[in-house]
């Protein structure tokens, strides 16, 4: 009886020590005042926002309006979300027809090699976006380096006026988002169980068959995650499309800075806001339900 | 070794979400005393060492440590030192720092930390490795800074977790006998863990041997060995057969017993012996499973007194010859001889017995942990 | 056969990083270009060093640049850490959810996250300028440091902290004498990063900055949409020798956490 008592008595003790015990509560304190102050409330602002009405002048009156979202049934906007889309996957299409072999063959590389392939790699990526997209200007350019090139070897005898073009803009979203694609395939080849191609070769495929059915299927969460990275900022990338399309080509986030910047329309900009996440999120759920990944595949 | 009890465990239980990992254990250990934790993996003796070291608190029951109880106490709040398994060694700190760790925490002078970790690497073989980082040492030489990084803070009791699980035979072989030889050279309590039952039976004065969560059985090795209290106590620790049988008479502190390899056919007599509390608990027809070690069974290949059995395969490893016996309704039964030399083969009649001796009666009793409480425990571990 | 398929494989290679490394070495050469047009090569100069030296505003802009990122990745280099840390020991139910809406912001298209943070500091009505852009910048600072630190916490072994804890150091000691020495890689290659992509950032800027208050991006933006002078190719080539740094730095950090 009395050692029942003593043990009812320490468990009490124990379930004290072990509320007391986890502190570190604290550290993560910070964090999460962050993210729902500044991650989370603006978003839902922006939800609520994208419900108000416009003001005459300047500004949003609070009134419950759905006229922002039927605003972008008007044709004009359809059309840019239909440029912005096929733009999209031109540019996925691109990155990935380019980069793919690019990361399978680097992961095929000897070790030594391979890291110095890799850095050369990252470094584009860490570079300033603009700084390159300056650099394709001077290319692009009337009688710039390019038309200098062509014309010299004979290929075009008069500029061929590439920069403020549809090209011009593709060549420069494929360019900024390459690193993405590559080094998605490159993480996810390199961490790919070779035997099985080796057994598949051994079982009578040929070599491309057998890139084709093991391959590409073992590589297939990299594809991924690549198109996913790529695909998402390519509906967003404005400022490409504002510098070598030169107001030509419009996409979401360009008529979204309109919209913010000389309409000054807040609330259908935050409309065109949530369509675009909904959509962007909507890519990212079916990824993870597809591949069971919670992490993008080589995003770091 | 002295009498007197540095450590208590009183009715531990333990569980991690719907698994019961320790179902009430208790045990006393005595100052100065080598007890190992014997057990297959998932039997909870990890979970009982994380206790005593304060990693882990207890559901309910408490520990005791010089008469204190340190129950809901940090590690850090109890002189209790443990060596991890992995050797948990901290990578970015050289052998001396590592070492010096406990010490400097303890803010002990500086000329004393130092005296006391060369001294340390002195008594582990590691001097002059101070300035090495723990990625430059080979396996025994990190198991031997993990042992040094333990015992320079002078510990009432030093836990040992597999120490020896990731090193190979030979060297494993090798830092057992060192162990021993620090341990009794410091005359610090060491309990071990281990899943090995050479190195339990070689290196402890006693013997836990753990099965879900309770001790099966607590004894010197000796007792363990030749005296084992249950069946997984006698399976667990060398080479036993489990025989069934009933016993028909009971003669002085000898059962015998009936056995019989098919359920028609005749019963052969096999001694057992009775031992201290047994005489009580039997009584002649009452069901019992004897225990015989493999090297205790007896063979002739002339008919006689005991089971008439077939000899299924010969097979030698590591200096004896094991001889597997068909047992019939008894299972498989196992014989075992020193050398490969052995005048049985397979397909062969034999007759097997063994000396009353080493027949042992098991299961009689229940668990160390089950049949006594703990004041009983603790009252025949004091006498 | 074999060889023919090597071949031409680095023949690919090799022109895939022509392609990538063409844009970035063209800025760079003409900024030792004698004409200000971009078009002609009329010889070799410094000239436009030295008038970068002199150019207050982007210089100013630099400043800004600098203090934005540093300040910027300072406060996700904290946050971030602290928040891997603890969400490795803590059991609360609205972890997973607050982890993923952390790295919302490396997620979605940028723009969203300049709308979304221009109408919420507008709301607030917070002045714009150096607050708003730190700010804006942190959020997608800090998911760079908590992800690389919550990879490096993985390779951690967990039984070194209770190692620390047996032979006596209390929680918070055996966090600053091993898991804090064992993850600082992760951590400053996390921040460097956060620093690198917010001394990048040009969308975010636009909508968070004040009238008053321009970066570089900002100012390399304008001016490629009006006019550019060699000054900037000057510039340009200034920072990727920075960006050089940082990338070699975080390859060696990089390398001593994989060890």
């Amino acid at each position: 009886m009395l050692s029942r008592q003593a043990s009812q008595e320490a468990a009490h003790t124990v379930n004290a020590a072990g509320r007391k015990r986890n502190r570190w509560w604290m550290t993560v304190m910070p964090l999460y005042l962050f993210t729902i102050f500044f991650v989370a409330l603006p978003i839902v602002y922006l939800f609520v926002l994208s419900f108000l009405t416009r003001a005459q002048t300047w500004g949003v009156v609070n009134e419950f309006t759905l006229d922002n979202y039927l605003k972008i049934l008007k044709p004009v906007y359809l059309n840019t979300f239909k440029e912005s889309f096929q733009m999209a996957v031109l540019t996925t299409l691109g990155t990935l027809f380019i980069g793919y072999p690019f990361g399978y063959l680097m992961a095929k590389l000897p070790k030594k090699t391979k890291s110095l392939m890799m850095l050369c790699v990252v470094i584009p990526f860490w570079t300033s976006a603009l700084m390159r997209m300056y650099g394709w200007i001077i290319l692009f350019r009337s009688n710039g380096l390019l038309d200098k090139v062509l014309m010299g070897i004979g290929l075009t005898d008069s500029p061929l006026k590439l920069l403020y073009s549809y090209p011009a803009v593709l060549v420069g979203m494929v360019y900024s988002l390459l690193p993405f694609m590559i080094l998605s395939v490159y993480s996810s080849t390199d961490k790919m169980d070779w035997s099985l191609v080796e057994a598949a070769r051994d079982l009578g495929a040929t070599r491309w068959t057998a890139f084709f059915t093991v391959t590409i299927k073992m590589t297939l969460p990299g594809i991924l995650s690549g198109i996913i990275l790529v695909f998402i900022p390519s509906m967003g990338l404005f400022f490409i499309a504002d510098i070598l399309g030169g107001g030509k080509v419009m996409l979401v986030g360009n008529l979204i800075q309109n919209q913010l910047q000389s309409g000054r329309d807040w609330p259908f900009a935050a409309a065109l806001s949530v369509v675009l996440m909904v959509f962007t999120s909507m890519m990212i759920w079916i990824y993870r339900k597809a591949t069971g990944v919670k992490d993008l595949e080589g995003l770091l | 070794m002295s009498n007197e009890t540095i450590l208590e465990l009183k009715n531990i239980t333990k569980s991690f979400g719907d698994t019961q990992v320790l179902k009430g254990i208790s045990l006393s250990i005595r100052q100065g005393e080598f007890i190992t934790l014997l057990g297959a993996s998932g039997c909870g003796k990890t979970t009982t060492l994380r206790i005593i070291a304060g990693l882990e608190t207890p559901d309910n029951g408490n520990v005791y440590l010089n008469g204190t109880d340190v129950t809901t106490l940090q590690p850090n709040e109890r002189n209790v030192n443990t060596v991890f398994q992995n050797y948990a060694l901290f990578p970015h700190m050289n052998v001396f720092s590592n070492i010096a760790y406990g010490l400097k925490l303890k803010k002990v002078p500086k000329q004393e930390m130092t005296h006391r970790v060369e001294e340390m690497l002195e008594l582990v073989q590691l001097a002059g490795y101070g300035t090495r980082m723990p990625s430059e040492l080979s396996g025994g030489q990190r198991q031997r800074v993990a042992i040094a990084r333990a015992v320079v803070n002078n510990p009432q009791v030093l836990l040992l977790d597999e120490p020896l699980g990731a090193l190979d035979l030979q060297l494993r072989r090798q830092m057992q006998i060192e162990l021993k030889r620090i341990q009794k050279r410091l005359q610090i309590t060491f309990i071990y863990i281990t899943h090995d039952q050479e190195e339990a039976l070689n290196m402890s004065d006693r013997i836990a041997v753990m099965n879900q969560g309770t001790f099966e059985q607590i004894g010197t090795p000796n007792e363990v060995y030749y005296h084992p209290r249950t069946s997984y106590a006698a399976r667990f620790v060398g080479t036993a057969n489990l025989i069934p049988g009933r016993i028909s008479r009971i003669e002085g502190q000898t059962a015998f017993v009936d056995v019989s390899c098919s359920a028609a056919g005749p019963a052969v007599q096999l001694p057992a012996c009775i031992t201290g509390r047994q005489a009580s608990l039997v009584r002649p027809g009452q069901a019992v499973t004897v225990s015989v070690k493999s090297e205790n069974i007896r063979l002739q290949k002339e008919p006689g007194s005991g089971l008439r059995l077939a000899v299924i395969e010969k097979n030698f490893a590591g200096g004896m010859l094991r001889i597997s016996l068909d047992g019939g309704t008894l299972g498989e039964l196992s014989a075992s001889r020193q050398g490969i030399d052995a005048a049985f083969e397979a397909g062969e009649m034999v007759t097997a017995d063994w000396e009353p001796e080493h027949g042992v009666l098991v299961d009689l009793e229940g668990t160390d942990s089950q049949s006594r409480g703990p004041a009983a425990a603790g009252r025949e571990q004091d006498a | 056969m074999k060889k023919r398929t090597i071949r031409l494989s680095a023949v690919y290679q090799a022109l895939l990083l022509l392609f990538m490394y063409l844009p970035i070495c063209v800025v760079v050469v003409y900024s030792f270009n004698v004409s200000r047009n971009t078009t002609v090569w009329t010889g070799w100069t410094l000239d436009w060093y030295r008038k970068l030296a002199g150019n207050r505003s982007l210089l100013e802009a630099l400043k800004n640049s600098l203090i934005l990122a540093s300040l910027s990745s300072g406060a996700a280099g904290i946050i971030g850490t602290l928040g891997a840390v603890g969400m490795a020991r803590i059991e609360w139910k609205t972890k997973g959810a607050i982890e993923y809406i952390s790295t919302i912001p490396i997620m979605i298209p940028e723009i969203i996250l300049g709308m979304v943070f221009m109408a919420f500091f507008a709301m607030l009505s917070l002045p714009f300028g150096m607050v708003t852009l730190v700010l804006g910048h942190t959020t997608f600072c800090v998911p760079y440091v908590f992800m690389m630190v919550k990879s490096g916490l993985v390779g951690i072994d967990k039984s070194l902290g209770e190692a620390a804890k047996d032979l006596g150091a209390s929680e918070i000691r055996a966090f600053f004498d091993i898991t804090l020495p064992l993850i600082l890689p992760a951590v400053i290659s996390g921040m460097l990063l956060a620093f690198a992509m917010s001394l990048d950032d040009v969308v975010i800027s636009i909508f968070v900055t004040g009238a008053r208050t321009n970066t570089l991006p900002i100012r390399i933006y304008t001016q490629l949409k009006s006019g550019v002078t060699p000054e900037i190719n000057a510039l340009c080539t200034v920072m990727l020798a920075v960006t050089f740094l940082l990338v070699g730095l975080s390859r060696f950090l990089g390398n001593k956490i994989s060890r």
